[in-house]
């Protein structure tokens, strides 16, 4: 990738994964020996509501730290959407559960918005927890910066081994979705 | 703890990695955002050095028993944030008194009182420098990036055991909670206890030029009398003004005699600067992206980061204002330090107040606006 | 018996000391010296803490070992420390009742909690006797002082009972005037292993003329209020003293005890009383008779049973679980993997 800075934020309801989704990405990225910067929901903020997990990503220092615009956002959940759309930068990607964008519409026009189908795919799984795989297998397939066996060897490393099968499952069906 | 090498980690997490390769073998403290995982993480590895954790029932007592356990001879460290820096302060005071090397870590968030809890801020800088009462110098350094929560942790406890004095790490809620990368280094220098040799010293007096006393532990048969009261070199109570003066000018000037080995400013771009962007902790990330933005607008902009905000680096700050146009004071706050930018200068520069709160670090295209006014 | 002078010249670091004459904190410091040195614990592996009031200045500067005089209320804050990074040091707390049951209350009931091993000597003297009188958590209520001219609105806690509800695994109770019973009970502390607790009730001359309303010479007031203790107390689980009846005056104390004298069989002598103030006790071998009688006479406004009012001294709890040191120690060798 360029020296640009990349902007991506996860979002998505309490118990969606959206932290968990956000240091995998993080991990993976910092694995490739990108600089990364990992910023989450914290304490009292993460209690209900939406919560969110930002991933700054660039090939040298990022010092623009305060989480402005984003080049990707990731949304798991109707009311995170609709919560951090206003974030996106024009002409930026959104990938959205497509559950989510049925009923919220595509509410913006400047940017590109993709229903990727998250929820549905993690039931077929069996277990809707790695709903935010599948997005991120999506964003494997659209993005230059992040690639399908940076998230699968984050996945090996940092994830207890029962639970690999479905995840690496779940980034798989997330990549070949869009 | 972390293996030498390059780790993502969290601020928190590397200002306690920081803290057990400084030799932190106590540490208590009481649950607050956004400081609590520096808690989580030394309740799982200090005992593995065999050190102590505690989780106490207020800040209070964690400050009052990381004084008493740095008597009993640990390298000892709390850390919180702005409501509990507010209860420490009066044994902040007392540890100051007391001449006990220890470590207060403030993960600074936005306040007044609750405020925004999980929000970073850099409001805390004058509770730190005049937060306790009475006259007293204090030591305080601000990291700006999850690699100095762990350079800055050691350097604390360094300056803490070298000037027996309580120094504080004002970290803020945006540096502690991000991962970004980590170098464990092979080895860090540590500074040590000075410890004296023979019985018949006076824990509170010297002859040393550095005016720092050498300090015995409990248990080592010195029959030690510590108080928070003026005392004798040898630790009795009195409190005449001839002691008093003795006693408090002697720990004033231990501190601002080694100014110039404390004073740390991290400087970028500023030899042929006209414009200085002076800023500290986490604010000067932003103003360093701003500078670099300017150069390429063909502005003459430099960093002048404080990595050692308390003492105030005069000298340097004074040279500085001699130097440059203007000097554009980034912070998040109302505009603190500031105050301390236009006493040193003088009038011998503009100064131009960036501060900002709300929990929202500043944005670089904010501070690069600020430098391109100042340019015009 | 080893003279004064034997445990002045091995324990004591300076004098004269600031103590009000009369005062308690000698007593104190007396039975805690005759307790180490019973026991033979080593001064150099003591660490004496104490806060801020009369009560800190008992160790700090006399006793000649290891001290710690710290803030307001924080003394057992400040020993946790020590002595969780140290246990090998005997680390005793003298704290008062203002600051360790008032502004340290919270560090004490959690010190219990814990059950940390220190040695907490509460001096209770009723009332913030170093500035000036002021009404403390265990001032009785009703009572006057500087801050409290009206009488006291409040109601004291029973420290004793708050800690033992709080965990400590000993606790016990005693005053200035058992001073036998008080060193004793010092030396069980030191040899028990556990948050250990002893809450001494202690005269003060200097505010306790005011808090109890005490009148006469000040010379006179220290045993005077010794005395007080005395009778105002009894030992939990001896057999009390029967026999006695206290006739509360309507007005002056001294027409009760001439009514009194004047009942058959009976001796009759003004005491001090905590609960009552001055009264007039009343030894008879009939107390029903006697009861009835004293009921019926003019100057007499009540009369209570030699436990009335009375405040119960001795052993509250002796009992064992896991100290905290050695539980850290455990938690230690468990991260360690041994």
């Amino acid at each position: 990738m360029s020296s640009v800075q990349q902007n991506i934020l996860i979002s998505g309801t309490g118990g969606q994964g959206v932290l968990a989704a956000g240091e995998f990405l993080s991990d993976a990225l910092f694995r490739k020996g990108y600089e990364v910067m990992f910023g989450r929901s914290y304490g009292a903020e993460a209690r209900g509501g939406s919560c969110r997990s930002e991933v700054m990503v660039s090939d040298s220092e990022i010092n623009d730290l305060q989480f402005e615009h984003s080049d990707v956002l990731l949304a798991l959940s109707l009311p995170a959407f609709k919560k951090f759309v206003g974030v996106a930068k024009p002409g930026s990607l959104i990938l959205v559960d497509s559950e989510v964008m049925e009923e919220a519409g595509r509410v913006r026009g400047d940017v590109e918005m993709m229903g990727v189908p998250a929820r549905q795919i993690s039931l077929r799984l069996g277990n809707p927890i790695v709903a935010n795989m599948v997005l991120l297998g999506a964003l494997a397939r659209r993005s230059e910066t992040v690639n399908l066996e940076l998230l699968k060897d984050a996945v090996r490393a940092n994830m207890r081994p029962s639970m690999q099968e479905i995840n690496l499952r779940a980034l798989d069906e997330g990549y070949g979705s869009v | 703890m972390l293996e030498p090498g390059r780790h993502l980690t969290l601020g928190n997490v590397a200002c306690a990695e920081g803290a057990l390769r400084a030799g932190c073998r106590f540490f208590a403290g009481y649950p607050i955002t956004p400081a609590s995982e520096i808690s989580h993480h030394l309740s799982a590895e200090l005992p593995k050095v065999g050190g102590v954790f505690l989780q106490m029932e207020d800040e209070i007592a964690s400050m009052s028993s990381v004084i008493g356990a740095s008597w009993a001879g640990a390298k000892a460290m709390t850390a919180t944030s702005g409501p509990g820096y507010s209860l420490m302060q009066e044994n902040i005071g007392y540890a100051h008194m007391t001449e006990t090397p220890l470590v207060v870590v403030n993960v600074q968030r936005s306040g007044p009182s609750t405020g925004q809890s999980t929000d970073p801020s850099q409001q805390d800088i004058y509770q730190a420098r005049y937060g306790a009462h009475g006259d007293y110098e204090v030591i305080a350094i601000s990291p700006w990036s999850v690699q100095e929560m762990f350079d800055l942790t050691v350097r604390a406890f360094n300056l803490a055991e070298a000037y027996r004095t309580p120094v504080m790490l004002m970290s803020d809620g945006l540096v502690a909670h991000i991962q970004e990368k980590l170098v464990v280094p092979e080895k860090v220098e540590v500074v040590d206890r000075r410890k004296p040799t023979s019985k018949s010293s006076t824990p509170w007096g010297t002859d040393d030029p550095s005016l720092v006393p050498e300090m015995p532990a409990f248990g080592e048969g010195h029959r030690l009398l510590v108080t928070g009261s003026t005392h004798r070199p040898d630790g009795m109570r009195i409190v005449t003004p001839q002691y008093h003066q003795m006693t408090v000018y002697r720990i004033r000037d231990k501190i601002l005699n080694a100014e110039p080995k404390i004073r740390d400013i991290h400087r970028v771009q500023m030899e042929d600067a006209e414009v200085a962007v002076l800023s500290f902790g986490a604010s000067a990330r932003p103003s360093l992206e701003a500078v670099n933005q300017a150069r390429g607008e063909g502005i003459k902009a430099g960093l002048f980061r404080l990595k050692t905000i308390w003492p105030f680096p005069e000298e340097d700050v004074s040279a500085l204002a001699d130097q440059v146009d203007a000097v554009i004071v980034v912070e998040m706050n109302f505009g603190k330090l500031v105050r301390e930018v236009e006493r040193v200068a003088c009038g011998r520069t503009k100064v131009v107040s960036l501060g900002k709160i709300g929990g929202q670090l500043h944005m670089a295209r904010e501070v690069l606006e600020a430098i391109r006014g100042a340019a015009a | 018996m080893k003279s004064l002078y034997y445990y002045r010249d091995r324990y004591v670091r300076a004098q004269p000391t600031a103590f009000c004459p009369g005062c308690g904190g000698g007593i104190i410091l007396q039975c805690f010296l005759r307790a180490i040195d019973d026991l033979g614990i080593d001064k150099d592996r003591i660490l004496a803490v104490s806060g801020i009031g009369c009560s800190a200045w008992i160790p700090s500067p006399y006793f000649d070992g290891d001290t710690l005089h710290t803030t307001h209320g924080r003394a057992i804050a400040f020993a946790t420390g020590a002595k969780a990074f140290n246990p090998d040091l005997t680390t005793v707390v003298f704290t008062g009742d203002g600051d360790g049951a008032g502004i340290g209350g919270n560090h004490l009931i959690h010190a219990a909690r814990r059950n940390i091993d220190l040695k907490v000597f509460l001096v209770n003297n009723f009332s913030y006797a170093m500035t000036g009188g002021q009404i403390a958590p265990t001032t009785l209520h009703g009572e006057t002082t500087v801050t409290s001219p009206y009488g006291n609105p409040e109601s004291p806690f029973d420290i004793t009972q708050l800690v033992k509800a709080a965990g400590a695994t000993y606790v016990a109770k005693w005053s200035t005037y058992h001073v036998v019973e008080l060193t004793n009970a010092m030396k069980e502390a030191l040899q028990h292993k556990g948050f250990s607790f002893i809450e001494i009730l202690s005269q003060c001359p200097t505010q306790q003329r005011r808090v109890f309303n005490l009148r006469g010479a000040l010379e006179s007031l220290p045993p005077r209020i010794l005395e007080m203790f005395g009778e105002s107390t009894y030992v939990r689980g001896r057999p009390g003293k029967t026999g006695y009846l206290y006739a509360v005056p309507k007005g002056d104390v001294k027409e009760t005890l001439i009514q009194a004298e004047a009942l058959e069989g009976v001796k009759a002598r003004i005491v001090d009383h905590i609960g009552f103030g001055q009264v007039v006790r009343v030894e008879t071998k009939q107390p029903e008779v006697t009861r009835e009688k004293l009921g019926g006479l003019s100057s007499v406004g009540g009369v209570a049973d030699h436990l009335e009012k009375k405040i119960e001294v001795g052993l509250f709890e002796r009992s064992e679980r896991p100290e905290f040191t050695e539980s850290l120690r455990a938690i230690m060798r468990k991260a360690k993997g041994e």
